[in-house]
């Protein structure tokens, strides 16, 4: 699993980068970690793809930007989620979830149908 | 890779923001992070790098994608900011404005009241000029005119047999040529009542001619065959009505073809098709109305056997493809001149030669009309030119106040495209609100304009508010507004500390008084243009029209053989129903005659007594007016010598007739009493009558016209020949001793006692009738006047205007020469002598505008001069008048300003 990085609808991706931000303000490589960690590196994200994803969120004013200096003093631009960012996080993590639940019913369902015997 | 940016680079950003580099940090930053971490954990830094650059995928392109969403993120905020900055003006300006009400409100006013009356007439001009006629291509269909060469080929019509020999065009220079003649229909209403309907009579390819296809049912088979055969009679009447006829009588009936309807007296007929609800035909051209009920003109042997003195058929044809109307001219003319050759014996005297021409459809309609719709689309647009005159002056006089402001913004930094920015959307708020409301004026305007135009000549011209005129009205707001604008900009000085000083008004006074010196100039060529127009008009009004219309009713009825089978027989009907409305109280007088009062008198060709003289070379023509004993009396015509009709001359006794004064002139020296004259050429045999009484001329087709040669002949001596149709049509005049116009019950009651079965038509007051044919020339006088007084009020505005600021800005001199002993008639004075100047400069501008131009306007004239002196001195003079009293009130303002409170105020 961990070879091939999977391809994420774009949608989703900014939807992860949302969620992660939500835990607090970070920069772009701290996303990817913990993206990284909480998935056990199951879903190996181009990283690249999360700048953006980034840039995409800042330009609808879900988060916003500023620059600081990192942990070890590097120059790094750091995210911050914004309350409209928060409030389309929730409206559509709980879409996610629901068409999530949706397709694992019909991927896991035992059973069959008429026509299938 | 942050090593890669050029450091230059870097020290840029401290200037402005560096999006790409600002990209680049980040990516330099994640990459390096991921390679410490990766480090930490045991690789090699080389491999780090490696193992770093490929989790991160394919940069160029992420690169490339957030580069974009930058770049579109950054547009949008320039759009927003620009946006912000032009409301933020917007609301500034509204501030401004609501801070000068009366400005504001003047200036509104002006452009509300100059754009409204331009976009009101161009509705008009639009409708009527430029608008597509309602046919397909409307541009291809050509009218046929014809006539004798001393007429000019301007007649416009053919007689109806004529039609076959210009059909030998047909294939050629046609598609194909169809025939149009205006007729009125009886039809019954469910109650009863006789009503009287405009309609046509058309050959069977009409519709097709024109392009269009009925909105519902088709061209009835009858009449297609009628264009094969023209003679061919249809069995049962088959009938095309037009859409309003459709909705008002027929109830919108929408199953209605092929249902009949009552038609003529007793009968019905076929509803074939219903006209699509804009073609109307004809179009309202002056004098024409368009007909509800299209009927197929057969033509019949009789109508065939007539030629050479019967006009009153339209011929109109479409161009064949690629054919030009001049070519189509020459074949017509070509067709007319050989008329005479091929038929001898029907085109004599007169009509010896013919000529032929074609003319656009438009062109027929609208010839008439476009001279006075332009001159009046013109006047409009000088009065528009007044009020931005007037807009411009006051917003310049408030930009000199301004020019504080301008410097100091300038001095902190405003740049030159930002106050221009600003000064554009003030002034465009200030146009928008004026074009906004002008369009409203607008509209209603050019709806009560079509409402009071006089002959309904604007009726079928569709004419509201189209894409056209609001494309007009935008520009010429948007127009005004940049160029009124610009001027305080021109004005503005850049200097600040001589703007910071006292603002000095002397280049800004001179071009404001040459603005409202181009308003009073433009003000007098308008008055002047009004002026002669009134002049004209009460001209027109005096003109003695031969009889004395007041007091008189009348009205139209005819003695179809159906009923009165025989001349006597329609001789004692006419002289019955004569007697049953002398029977009414209050009548004085009653009799009848062919024509009262017509714009289409039947014209006879007739020869004078040889004995009187020696015969003309042509032969000579004159209205011929049939009527019954006592019809002179009653219209109160003066005799001039011998007698009038009386009971005695009837058939059987000696042929008898009176002619007019003029004619008595011109062909009998004066002395006609005992000869005679014929009707018809000298070689045609004819009856010879004694002129036994020659009376006053009367203008039969209205008082602009001309008096034409007259001939009187008894009704009851009329019958044989070929007028004894006409004399069962007769006009009847009653005159009353008091208002006519309430006797018009008793006389409809009269008329349906004695023949229940008999429809009454154009039943009105002479008075009425004669006004109606100078109806149109008051119109245009009307217009012209409210375009004058537009203008007049603008133009003492401006002065107003001016006078006033420029007394505010001479409230320190003028109060130092009160200080030094100028008493307050001196000070006014010297106010009035200010706006004086102005106005006379201004008239006389003017008045040397108005010599030239007003010669175009010769032909909308009747007996005034366009130079006339009167009318110029007395505009001049209200000009001036006004002019002063304009300058009154600041000058009385003046000569009371103290001069403590003069010196102290800044």
């Amino acid at each position: 699993m961990a070879d091939t990085p999977m391809e994420l609808v774009q949608g989703t991706l900014d939807l992860l980068v949302l969620r992660t931000l939500a835990w607090g303000p970070t920069h772009g490589y701290g996303v990817a970690r913990w993206i990284q960690h909480i998935t056990g590196d199951v879903l190996r994200v181009e990283e690249g793809s999360l700048y953006p994803a980034l840039h995409r969120l800042e330009k609808r004013a879900l988060v916003k930007s500023s620059w600081g200096l990192s942990e070890n003093n590097r120059r790094a631009k750091y995210y911050e989620i914004t309350a409209q960012g928060r409030a389309t996080l929730s409206r559509e993590s709980s879409t996610w979830t629901t068409y999530a639940a949706a397709v694992a019913k019909v991927l896991t369902s035992r059973e069959q149908p008429e026509w299938a015997k | 890779m942050s090593d890669q940016i050029p450091v230059w680079r870097r020290y840029l950003r401290l200037v402005r923001p560096n999006a790409t580099a600002d990209l680049d940090d980040e990516i330099a930053f994640h990459i390096s992070a991921r390679i410490d971490e990766l480090v930490a954990g045991g690789m090699t830094p080389e491999l780090a790098e490696a193992a770093a650059l490929e989790r991160l995928g394919d940069l160029a392109r992420f690169r490339a994608q957030t580069l974009n969403v930058d770049k579109q993120r950054e547009r949008e905020k320039t759009m927003r900011d620009r946006l912000e900055s032009i409301i933020a003006d917007a609301s500034f300006g509204v501030r401004q404005l609501r801070r000068s009400p009366a400005l504001a409100i003047a200036a509104i006013v002006c452009f509300a009241l100059g754009i409204g009356v331009n976009s009101a007439i161009f509705s008009i001009v639009n409708g009527v000029l430029i608008r597509p006629l309602p046919y397909r291509d409307a541009d291809r269909i050509v009218v046929i005119n014809e006539g004798a060469p001393k007429m000019g080929p301007g007649m416009g019509r053919i007689a109806a047999a004529e039609l076959m020999d210009y059909r030998e065009l047909d294939g050629k220079i046609f598609q194909s040529t169809a025939a149009y003649e205006p007729r009125t229909f009886t039809v019954r209403s469910p109650d009863g009542t006789l009503d009287r309907v405009p309609g046509a009579v058309v050959t069977g390819n009409f519709l097709r001619v024109l392009g269009r296809e009925p909105l519902l049912g088709r061209v009835p088979a009858t009449w297609a065959e009628n264009i094969e055969n023209p003679g061919s009679t249809p069995g049962s009447l088959e009938v095309i009505v037009s859409y309003s006829f459709w909705r008002t009588r027929l109830g919108g009936d929408s199953a209605i073809v092929g249902k009949t309807m009552p038609f003529g007296v007793s009968s019905v007929a076929t509803v074939a098709g219903v006209m699509p609800p804009s073609v109307q035909f004809p179009i309202g051209g002056v004098g024409a109305i368009p007909a509800d009920i299209f009927v197929l003109y057969t033509l019949s042997p009789a109508v065939m056997a007539r030629r050479g003195d019967n006009y009153g058929t339209w011929a109109f044809g479409r161009l064949a493809n690629g054919v030009t109307s001049e070519q189509a001219s020459a074949a017509v003319a070509n067709v007319a001149s050989n008329l005479p050759r091929r038929y001898p014996e029907f085109y004599r005297g007169p009509t010896e030669q013919m000529v032929g021409n074609v003319t656009s459809f438009r062109e027929a309609l609208v010839g008439p009309v476009r001279r006075p719709l332009l001159i009046m689309l013109g006047a409009v647009s000088l009065v528009l030119l007044i009020a931005c005159l007037n807009v411009s002056s006051l917003l310049v006089a408030r930009s000199v106040a301004r020019q504080r402001e301008i410097a100091v913004r300038r001095a902190i930094g405003a740049s030159r495209s930002r106050l221009a920015q600003q000064f554009l959307t003030e002034s465009l708020v200030l146009v928008g609100i004026g074009g906004v409301v002008g369009l409203a004026v607008g509209r209603y305007g050019a709806t009560l304009l079509t409402r009071f135009d006089p002959n309904g000549s604007l009726n079928g011209y569709n004419i509201g508010l189209d894409w056209r005129v609001v494309a007009v009205t935008a520009a010429v707001t948007g127009l005004t507004g940049m160029i009124f604008s610009i001027l305080p900009g021109i004005a503005g000085r850049d200097d600040l500390q001589t703007a910071l000083r006292e603002a000095t008004t002397q280049g800004k006074g001179l071009s404001r008084s040459g603005l409202v010196v181009a308003e009073i100039a433009i003000a007098l060529l308008l008055t002047v243009g009004a002026g002669l127009m009134l002049r004209s008009f009460m001209r027109l009004r005096s003109v003695d029209p031969g009889f004395k219309p007041d007091h008189l009713l009348t009205f139209r009825v005819a003695f179809p053989q159906t009923r009165y089978a025989t001349h006597p027989a329609a001789m004692t009907g006419q002289h019955l129903l004569a007697q049953r409305l002398a029977a009414i109280p209050g009548v004085s007088a009653v009799s009848s005659a062919t024509q009262v009062l017509t714009t289409d008198p039947w014209w006879i060709t007739f020869t004078p007594d040889p004995a009187a003289g020696p015969l003309p070379e042509k032969v000579p023509v004159g209205s011929n007016n049939v009527v019954q004993p006592g019809y002179i009396e009653t219209m109160g015509i003066a005799v001039r010598a011998g007698r009038t009709f009386n009971e005695s001359d009837i058939a059987g006794r000696e042929a008898v007739a009176m002619i007019g004064e003029t004619l008595a002139k011109q062909r009998y020296g004066g002395n006609a009493i005992g000869r005679r004259i014929k009707q018809g050429p000298p070689d045609r045999p004819g009856e010879w009558r004694t002129i036994v009484g020659v009376v006053g001329d009367i203008k039969e087709s209205g008082l602009a016209g001309e008096a034409p040669p007259s001939i009187y002949m008894p009704a009851a001596q009329i019958d044989t020949g070929p007028s004894v149709g006409i004399v069962r049509s007769q006009a009847y005049v009653v005159r009353t001793t008091s208002d006519p116009r309430q006797a018009i019950p008793a006389v409809r009651n009269a008329v349906k006692d004695f023949d229940p079965l008999m429809p009454i038509s154009e039943l009105a007051a002479l008075e009425d009738k004669l006004s109606d044919s100078i109806a149109d020339r008051k119109f245009n006088m009307f217009l012209l006047t409210v375009f004058a007084a537009v203008a007049l009020c603008l133009a003492a505005v401006g002065i107003y205007g001016l006078i006033a600021y420029s007394v505010a800005q001479r409230t320190r001199e003028l109060g130092i020469r009160v200080a030094l002993g100028a008493l307050p008639g001196d000070v006014r004075m010297l106010v009035v002598r200010q706006g004086a100047l102005i106005a006379i400069t201004g008239i006389l501008i003017g008045s040397a505008g108005a010599i030239g131009a007003t010669r175009w306007m010769r032909s909308m004239l009747f007996q005034v001069n366009p130079l006339d002196p009167i009318t110029f001195v007395a505009v001049g003079s209200t000009l001036a008048i006004v002019a002063i009293g304009a300058s009154w009130l600041p000058a009385l303002r003046a000569s009371r300003v103290s001069p403590l409170i003069a010196m102290r105020g800044d």
